[in-house]
């Protein structure tokens, strides 16, 4: 099986800004989670891949073509960009059959698929809205219809959690894992670490324009086994869960903000602090307003990774 | 691949065409094309000299005129808009996408002047209707017109390339510069100019002009060591062909930031 992305001694300068720093690495298809806190080089990552930027120092590969000249293998990828929607004039349906058309698909064939990829991510009760009048989670979506819709051997997701409610981020992991189930590639770039965890995939830290480790998340994570993750918690019942989650071995630190309502935990096992809310929450009838991660675990952990890789630690 | 690229293009022409039904489009369009028959009317009340001689002289300056202006006002500002406010990164996601989206900005803003010019060409008929019949000049018009259209929008979408926010003052530049001023001195350099080969052919297909040649304007027309028509158009098609796939290179080589490298 040829490989997907090959990446050799791959630096991008920005005058004197370094985007990204001898980067070298073959990816094989699969599903990838590219981590990194803001500005670590996720996008700039993603941007060679596409053919975007062309690679100061180094050689880029994927799909066996060299993006900068041979453009024809976009069309095995679905990009999904950061970048947000600027047609307040079209409906979601328009811009998205515009979108495949570009592909090269005839328009009623390009609105077909259109029609089937809103489908998927459930915008089918409002594709003939106008974008103008999409919250950001729908336009989320109507972006990330126009990079499957052409049913893509690798989907390039962005930041894709962004702008999601609960909700949405709940049908976007379901969807993600359906995508992964059907044995297509996925890479998916995020700077919060748990929106990542839960796809199955290999990870990809990024920081300061390096790739600092990869592997999957059980290796990465035996890598770094005193990083915490700090998760945040708004609940008007915080005193009652925050004495049920003092009694978790897993939990290291608990603050209380009693004006905000919030408990602040770090934990090393994020999967089983949510199992337990989700029983309080359950059976003793307790409100969560809001759970969710931290950056600064992230940012905790990447930090660490610099301090070994320059053999402080 | 070169099916698909047809398609996409057509795609993209056509979404562009539709995005420029707005209403500040739409009363620019309306301003253009009422220009010249308006010209046209007032200078037949006022029996000006010119018109009396040459009225399809002064059609095709206007026509020259609005079409130029349109392409100007149209594609410069649309194109360093898209490469600058990063919004091309859907179209260029796909396979040749910046050359898609550059050919589809070209022939919306082609197809779009082309028919402000047919307003205006038939509003100008129709101005002049009672006294003079300007449809007769039609067959040698409408060819100028098109390569006037495919010539100008490579030039300017070269520009909206090269200069991105600077792109509308370079065109304004190179129209005053190039079109006005170079067009009208009489030695070879002229030559490189659109209005030259335009205002060759007008000498061919619309009029000979000879009553230009009575006064001392001729000199500002006259082409020094004129090329025959099949060179005049073999140059515009050249210098269309040739600017635009320029423009495509340099789009095609250039990096631009996203939102998030930026």
């Amino acid at each position: 099986m040829s490989a997907l992305i090959e990446m050799k001694n791959v630096s991008k300068l920005y005058g004197n800004v370094i985007g990204l720093n001898d980067v070298s690495i073959t990816l094989e298809p699969g599903v990838y989670g590219l981590l990194g806190p803001n500005g670590s080089g996720k996008t700039t990552f993603i941007n060679l891949i596409m053919g975007q930027l062309r690679p100061s120092i180094g050689k880029v590969r994927v799909f066996d073509s060299n993006p900068s000249w041979d453009g024809a293998y976009l069309s095995r990828i679905g990009l999904c960009p950061a970048t947000d929607i600027y047609v307040p004039q079209m409906t979601g349906l328009q811009w998205v059959t515009h979108q495949v058309a570009l592909y090269g698909y005839s328009l009623t064939r390009a609105r077909q698929l259109a029609i089937e990829a809103l489908e998927l991510v459930k915008m089918s009760h409002a594709w003939d809205r106008l974008i103008g009048g999409y919250s950001l989670g729908m336009r989320q979506r109507c972006k990330l219809a126009q990079a499957i819709a052409h049913e893509p051997e690798l989907l390039i997701l962005d930041e894709p959690f962004n702008g999601l409610d609960p909700v949405g981020r709940f049908e976007m992991t379901d969807f993600l894992n359906r995508w992964v189930e059907k044995g297509r590639s996925l890479i998916m770039a995020s700077h919060i670490l748990h929106e990542v965890e839960a796809v199955d995939c290999r990870f990809l830290l990024l920081s300061g324009g390096r790739l600092l480790a990869s592997g999957s998340p059980r290796e990465v994570r035996g890598l770094l086994p005193d990083v915490l993750n700090q998760v945040l918690i708004r609940t008007p019942n915080y005193r009652e869960i925050a004495a049920t989650l003092l009694t978790l071995p897993s939990i290291s630190s608990l603050r209380l903000d009693e004006s905000k309502q919030t408990i602040l935990v770090s934990t090393s096992d994020v999967p089983q602090l949510a199992e337990l809310i989700d029983n309080m929450v359950r059976q003793q009838g307790y409100s969560v307003i809001e759970l969710r991660p931290e950056d600064e675990s992230l940012q905790n952990l990447f930090n660490i990774l610099m301090q070994v890789h320059r053999g402080e630690r | 691949m070169m099916q698909n690229f047809i398609k996409a293009t057509a795609a993209m022409t056509l979404s562009e065409l539709r995005h420029s039904i707005t209403g500040k489009k739409m009363s620019a369009a309306i301003v253009l094309a009422g220009f010249p028959p308006a010209i046209m009317f007032i200078l037949l009340r006022t029996a000006d000299e010119f018109m009396v001689r040459s009225p399809e002289l002064i059609l095709s300056v206007l026509l020259w005129m609005i079409g130029l202006l349109s392409l100007l006002l149209w594609l410069p500002a649309n194109i360093a808009t898209e490469l600058e406010g990063q919004t091309w990164i859907f179209a260029t996601s796909r396979p040749y996408g910046r050359a898609i989206l550059l050919l589809g900005k070209y022939f919306s803003a082609v197809i779009w002047t082309l028919l402000i010019e047919a307003a205006a060409f038939t509003g100008a008929v129709l101005a002049c209707w009672q006294s003079i019949n300007l449809s007769v000049h039609a067959p040698g018009l409408i060819p100028i017109i098109i390569l006037a259209a495919f010539a100008y929008g490579a030039v300017f979408s070269l520009l909206g390339v090269l200069a991105l926010k600077k792109a509308m003052g370079f065109a304004v530049g190179y129209c005053l510069v190039s079109e006005i001023l170079i067009a009208m001195v009489p030695a070879l350099v002229q030559k490189f100019t659109v209005r030259s080969h335009l205002q060759a052919l007008g000498f061919h297909w619309v009029s000979d002009f000879e009553a230009l040649k009575l006064d001392d304007l001729s000199r500002l027309f006259q082409t020094p060591d004129p090329l025959p028509i099949w060179g005049n158009v073999a140059a515009l098609i050249t210098m269309s062909v040739t600017l635009l796939g320029l423009a495509i290179a340099i789009a095609n080589y250039r990096q631009y930031l996203t939102q998030a490298e930026a």
